[in-house]
């Protein structure tokens, strides 16, 4: 909008500007006409005719354009007369392309009808490449989750919505426990000792992804994860790269892969509203219990309510969004102590501030409070004390005593607070044409308190006489600073180029605090001031990590896209002698479909096919200090003594996983049918291992950049949209992946456990996967009998070999939809320690496990059970009230966590793994987990 | 009109970059510092060193004793590990290896003597020095840690190395080095509690290397200065707790049993916050040496007037009054059954405690089921010897020594094998030495109950069998 002078474009007066404009918002002030000309027009669904939201309308030889407001209509003002080409183009949307004449001081009516579409060449993607892409010319591979997959998903956070519908990527649920997050995992396991998770961006802003918190009380396994505090409902969009050339351009943190997620920042229009009150219940999956008494007394069905709101809305030079959310979860436990509760608020806003430049600014806070109980086989865990049998009836205990017993457990009080508040800030200016920049600046901070609480009278059970208390403290601060631009050369002849260069650099800062007391005498107490012996610890980590990047990318007659990028990184957490680490990547891709001589008669099948390949390198730096020989001062009877800590390594640098991709994107049927395949082989050199030094140094383990492993698979997707008709339409969505994993090369170090139970570890060993299992196995004789003896072998994968998920929509009547979705994972093995417990236990179904002659060490091989599973893990369902009934109104039924099917294990939830170490999550380990509940949510929803 | 505009826009720019390189130290986001004690930041002021050397060593001594009585006392026929997550392989002595999770653990026994034995080098030959404020008391205490952790090396483990990326020393050899560091630290210091320590450590040490003389001379010295002297590893409750209190009181499972002819000195450590001190060196020691060696003398009286005067001191230690709630699933706990040390041996009454709901006593220091008047009963050597052998498994109960009498050798844990280029698999030390005598698999560990006629029956008396084998078995 104009006010009667020409835009400034000086920077220091950008925020006068600012305030000029948001002022003239506000007043709402009457646009001003030059001689030019307006468009204007609708864009809605072809077929249904239903109107598109937030579609992009623009005009790029004059780079303007517009958005479509909630009822579906653009305009774009102040444009000079002429002969202009208009592009409308809306995720799921084949893109139309128009011409169109503008006349001075005329509006011209311009209605867009868009045919949906299964592939999405046109769509923008912009993760890993260093500047807005579109699908067709990415030479490796992006997934991305609309809003529109958001919105009616069933789920309250990131990690629950990412299951199963990233194919390669796996979110396993690791515990039923509240606050905890699923498992991340993109194409295997790349590294010993370090999480899997891949690394997370929200607006450009690197935010906490991990459940890392060094000096967090042991409640014998679970943890809050800063993913589960991700709120779903502000996200946009989220894009994932899964390693691979795609990541190079994030550096030494990203061998993992990427989740980005956009927030919403409004759309044009009124101001419109959206409340929704859902209310639902949580009952136990008792599929796996096995103890009666569990069943009956332990678990029980919580209730959840849950309320949020959201508006949005603005001008063509102002949007806005934000939104609130508050839920209480009662939890599946008895007598509320697996409860749980969030607030949530919300802002996001893009602001026009010139024809060159724009800002979006997005904020958000949560805080979150969990209880929680002792986990896993604690004598004192209200689940697993039970579970693994010490308390059957041939103990002599009987109901009666069962419920002393658990009403002990149960005083044991464990609260989870964690505040997050994040914000990000993003500044685009576009100085002369084809030079785009970006500034971002935005930071991330999660504070996390744990405490327990156990009183005087539980003191027996939790070996503590007087009453015991514990806090833990972590603060973790994000700053990330960075600069994205990019230049398009002039085109030479058939070939156009761009030129990504960016400049990134983050800071984390993770400080934590513990203190314990012991022997609070008196009753109803709960201060460290009131106990009589007091502890504390402390552990602070820093770290900085900063890089550069360059990426070409390289169009040939617009259909052979070729992009060759490098990014230089620097970080604090190498060693002294290490200096800046380079990671190059380069990759081409075809658009065969395009080309003259693609066969008409193959069009009408194959739509659209285009060919890719790509490789390039990517990293993981080691932990903060773990380059410095450092020494430790041990507290022992109220004095200080000195100890060896770290060994200390200047050498140390990051892992480097180099990978190689190569597949096709094929649309069948006029493009109703999308199918993406990859496959992908991915060494990573110089895994860091701990290494052991000579035990008579007296020092322990260092990280050392040793190992080699090696991820190899193939990723397969289909998206099919089966049925399009007016009244009825029917998507299906199949997807997946297998994986190949082994440790090929341990560097000359000796093969190692990763965290595990002596009897049965989880091993690396060369030339076998991550994490095999060493087992006992019995010899039998020539007639099949024991013959006492055992071999030890390796054996068994703890990580699937085959996973995949398959999902199917359907809309009736344009009113009503239905939905489901359901996951599988094959082809891997899990160590049942609940049935050894319930061995030495005694209990009926375990007694007999161990053969005769053997103990549960020298056989093993008994422990381990085929891990595979199928999970059906949500259908939904949403019923829009006609508009002749009640206009806005929408309810929404759905159920997560449905069924489980082809379950081999006994009495164990396979997908389970709550004993994480700080190390590779490998899994493999079923222990005394709690299963996540059946979740049956019912909501309404009224918008306005 | 273009170019003035980024003219009148470079001028402001520059003066903004320039503000920015002056600010540059303020903001600077890469100044990162590791809040662990570094090397530098050792060495940057290192007086005042010395206090905090001694303490650490304090606390490796105490964590090693514990680790090592875990281990040990699982591997002797003293305590059964029935279901811990301890390997179990332990009960079954030649069937541990190097790489034995347990053994190989980096928590453990092996690595827990070598990480004490390594910081008192560390202190000697850099904290001590770079400390003005350090005393010759400071340095006698490191050399006694010293010798301590190659004493206990030598007394468990057939070899081992006595420097990083340093050869194998075999433990005869290695005792020597023990003596002559713990000779220093007594000369350095010999008066008080810390010349009582050394002069029993020597004791010790000699006996071990078969030095008879030199043995009965500091056994002598040690009564004659403190004829009741204790010198326990102490704990901490919430730092360095005694861990043996969590497989004795604090059972989650049902681990280690004591072998039911011990089950009257069972839980030696008892405080819930595990607080007891494990001892380590003290009188009865000096006592046992002296009966010893007179009885390898054939000097029926002297060794007789000794014994007995260890069970008058072992009767005089304080005594504990325990409330013990542990149900002992599958293990006896009648108190009317009598015990019986092997087939052919006489039932004795009074070994097992009643335990459900009762108060029990137990000393913490030492205790024992032979009274003078058994000692008096004795005539002949083999009696002797057996009372002697029997008086040092209930004497050092819980204490981590019995393995050793046992005639039991450990190997290293794979982890030194694997490390030290220097050491391979086969040589001398890396395999475990379990001498003929002993018996099969877990046998040690084996009895059965007779419940109608209330006979517990060992199936092995280790103590016999030792005294069958006496001139191995005896260093004298």
């Amino acid at each position: 909008m104009y006010i009667g002078k020409k835009p400034d474009t000086n920077y220091l007066n950008g925020r006068i500007k600012l305030l000029h404009y948001l002022l003239i918002f506000l007043l709402v002030a009457a646009t001003n006409y030059a001689q030019n000309g307006r468009i204007s027009g609708s864009v809605k669904d072809d077929i249904t005719g239903e109107v598109l939201i937030g579609a992009n309308v623009f005009i790029a030889s004059l780079n303007i354009g517009a958005s479509s407001d909630v009822d579906g209509n653009y305009i774009i003002e102040n444009i000079p007369a002429g002969t202009y080409t208009i592009i409308a183009r809306y995720v799921g949307f084949k893109q139309v392309t128009e011409e169109v004449v503008v006349r001075a001081n005329s509006t011209t009516q311009l209605d867009f009808r868009l045919e949906s579409t299964a592939v999405q060449l046109n769509e923008l993607v912009v993760t890993g490449q260093g500047v807005a892409t579109e699908r067709r010319k990415l030479t490796s591979t992006v997934e991305s989750i609309s809003a529109d997959d958001i919105g009616i998903a069933p789920v309250e956070s990131v990690d629950q919505l990412l299951q199963g519908r990233v194919p390669g990527l796996t979110a396993f649920n690791s515990s039923g426990m509240p606050g905890t997050s699923g498992r991340i995992a993109a194409r295997g396991l790349k590294s010993v000792l370090t999480n899997a998770t891949p690394v997370v961006y929200v607006d450009n802003v690197r935010v906490d992804n991990q459940d890392a918190f060094r000096l967090a009380l042991d409640t014998g396994g679970a943890e809050t994860s800063a993913l589960s505090d991700l709120v779903v409902g502000e996200i946009d969009r989220i894009e994932v790269i899964k390693g691979g050339a795609a990541s190079t351009l994030f550096g030494s943190e990203a061998a993992n892969g990427v989740i980005q997620i956009f927030t919403k920042k409004g759309v044009p229009g009124k101001p419109r509203w959206h409340f929704n009150v859902t209310s639902g219940f949580d009952a136990p999956n008792t599929e796996f219990v096995s103890e009666k008494y569990v069943k009956d007394n332990v678990l029980r069905t919580g209730y959840y309510q849950g309320y949020d709101f959201s508006a949005m809305g603005g001008a063509q030079d102002f949007t806005y969004h934000f939104g609130g959310k508050t839920f209480l979860n009662d939890g599946i436990i008895v007598d509320n102590v697996s409860q749980s509760k969030g607030y949530n608020l919300n802002a996001g806003f893009r602001v026009h501030l010139s024809d060159i430049s724009n800002l979006e600014i997005s904020s958000s806070y949560t805080k979150s409070q969990f209880r929680r109980t002792d986990n896993n086989n604690l004598p004192t865990a209200p689940y697993g004390g039970f579970e693994d049998g010490a308390y059957a009836d041939q103990w002599g205990y009987n109901d009666h005593l069962r419920d002393s017993v658990l009403a002990l457990m149960l005083s044991n009080d464990v609260r989870d607070d964690v505040d997050r508040f994040r914000t990000a800030v993003n500044y685009d200016i576009t100085p002369v044409k084809d030079f785009t920049n970006k500034f971002t600046f935005g930071l991330d901070y999660r504070k996390n308190e744990e405490r327990q609480f156990v009183p005087k009278k539980a003191g027996d059970l939790f070996a503590t006489e007087n009453g015991f208390l514990f806090r833990a403290d972590r603060e973790y601060l994000t700053v990330t600073l960075s600069y994205i631009g990019s230049y398009i050369l002039p085109k030479l002849g058939p070939v156009t180029q761009t030129l990504a260069f960016g400049a990134q650099g983050f800071r984390v800062e993770d400080r934590e605090g513990a203190a314990q007391g012991q022997n609070f005498a008196i009753p109803g107490t709960e201060d460290f001031d009131n106990a009589s012996l007091i502890d504390a610890q402390e552990s602070n980590r820093q770290l900085f990590s900063g890089g550069l990047y360059l990426v070409d990318q390289i169009g040939i007659f617009d259909k052979i896209f070729i992009d060759l990028g490098i990014r230089a990184d620097g970080n604090s957490t190498f060693g002294e002698d290490v200096g800046l680490q380079y990671y190059p990547k380069a990759g081409i891709a075809y658009n065969i479909s395009d080309e003259s001589f693609y066969p008409e008669a193959l069009k009408s099948y194959v739509s659209s096919l285009k060919l890719r390949t790509s490789w390039g390198q990517t990293g993981n730096f080691p932990p903060p200090f773990t380059k410095d020989r450092t020494y430790a001062s041990n507290s022992f009877l109220d004095r200080s003594g000195l100890a060896f800590n770290n060994p200390g390594d200047p050498e140390l640098k990051p892992e480097k996983t180099s990978s190689v991709d190569a597949g096709f994107d094929m649309g069948l049927f006029n493009d109703r049918v999308a199918i993406e395949f990859n496959y992908f082989k991915q060494i990573t050199k110089d895994g860091l291992f701990l290494v052991p030094n000579d035990p008579a140094s007296g020092f322990g383990l260092q990280y050392k950049n040793v190992g080699e492993i090696l991820n190899e698979g193939i990723e397969l997707s289909i998206y099919a949209q089966v049925l399009q008709s007016e009244n009825f339409s029917a998507d299906v969505r199949f997807s997946f992946a297998t994986l190949e994993n082994e440790v090929t090369d341990l560097g000359g170090s000796a093969p190692f456990s990763i965290a595990s139970f002596t009897f049965l570890p989880r091993r690396v060993e060369e030339g076998y996967t991550l994490g095999v299992f060493r087992v006992n196995k019995p010899i039998k004789d020539a007639e099949g009998n024991y013959t006492g003896d055992y071999e030890t072998v390796l054996e068994g994968s703890p990580l699937p070999k085959q996973t995949g998920s398959f999902s199917f929509n359907v809309t009736l009547f344009k009113n009503l939809s239905i939905r489901s979705l359901t996951e599988f994972a094959f082809g891997h093995q899990v160590v049942n320690l609940k049935k050894t417990l319930r061995y030495f236990n005694q209990t009926e179904d375990a007694a007999d496990a161990v053969p005769d002659g053997y103990s549960f060490e020298t056989a093993s091989q008994v422990w381990v059970e085929d891990a595979d599973w199928i999970k059906v893990r949500e259908i939904g369902l949403t019923y829009r009230l006609p508009e002749s009934l009640l206009k806005g109104i929408t309810l929404n039924a759905s159920l997560r966590n449905v069924a489980e099917f082809g379950i081999k294990t006994s009495n164990l939830d396979p997908e389970l793994n709550s004993f994480q170490p700080s190390q590779a999550n490998v899994g493999g380990y079923g222990y005394l987990d709690v299963s996540a509940p059946r979740q049956f949510r019912f909501s309404v929803t009224y918008n306005f | 009109m273009k170019s003035n505009k980024y003219f009148s826009k470079l001028i402001p720019l520059l003066f903004m970059f320039a503000l920015l390189f002056a600010a540059c130290e303020l903001i600077d986001p890469t100044d990162v510092e590791n809040p662990a004690i570094t090397e530098e930041k050792l060495f940057a002021d290192a007086t005042g060193g010395a206090e905090p050397l001694v303490t650490g060593l304090e606390f490796a001594f105490s964590d090693a004793v514990v680790r090592s009585v875990v281990f040990l006392e699982a591997v002797s026929d003293n305590y059964d590990n029935i279901s811990t997550y301890v390997s179990t392989v332990l009960d079954k002595p030649r069937n541990i290896t190097p790489n034995d999770q347990y053994l190989g653990d980096s928590r453990e026994i092996y690595f827990k003597l070598q990480i004490l034995r390594s910081l008192a080098d560390f202190g000697l030959s850099t904290v001590l020095p770079a400390d003005a404020n350090s005393t010759t008391f400071h340095e006698a205490q490191a050399l006694f840690y010293k010798g301590m952790a190659i004493l206990m090396l030598s007394e468990n483990f057939l070899a081992f190395p006595l420097v990083e990326d340093g050869p194998m020393v075999r433990a005869e050899n290695a005792v020597k080095e023990a003596i002559e560091v713990l000779e220093e630290s007594y000369s350095i210091s010999p008066s008080g509690d810390h010349g009582l320590k050394c002069k029993l450590a020597l004791a010790r040490a000699y006996r071990l290397d078969k030095n008879k003389a030199m043995a009965v001379q500091m056994a002598n010295e040690v009564l004659s200065m403190n004829p009741t002297f204790n010198y326990s590893a102490q704990y901490d409750a919430i730092n360095l707790p005694n861990r043996m209190v969590y497989f004795l009181v604090t059972r989650s499972q049902n681990d280690f049993q004591p072998l039911p002819r011990l089950d009257f000195l069972d839980p030696k450590f008892s405080t819930p916050d595990a607080s007891d001190g494990i001892p380590c060196l003290k009188a009865e020691e000096a006592y046992l040496i002296l009966a010893e060696a007179a009885l390898s003398d054939n000097d029926i009286n002297t060794t007789k007037g000794y014994l007995n005067d260890l069970i008058v001191l072992v009767d005089s230690r304080q005594v504990y009054t325990f409330s013990d709630n542990d149900p002992r699933r599958n293990r006896p706990s009648n108190p009317d059954y009598i015990v019986k040390a092997d087939a052919s041996a006489p039932g004795k009454p009074g070994l097992i405690l009643a335990r459900e709901d009762q108060e029990i006593a137990v000393s913490p220091v030492s205790g024992t089921s032979l009274t003078n008047a058994d000692i008096d009963a004795m005539t002949t050597p083999e009696e002797l010897y057996y009372a002697l052998y029997l008086l040092r498994q209930e004497v050092f109960f819980a204490e981590g020594r019995r393995m050793s009498d046992l005639g039991i050798r450990l190997p290293v844990m794979q982890r030194q094998i694997d490390a030290n280029p220097n050491i391979n698999i086969g040589d001398y030390g890396t395999e475990i030495y379990v001498p003929a005598y002993i018996p099969q698999s877990d046998e040690m560990d084996q009895f059965t109950v007779d419940e109608t006629n209330g006979i517990v029956t060992i199936l092995h008396d280790m103590n016999r069998v030792l005294v069958q084998n006496i001139n191995v078995v005896s260093p004298f």
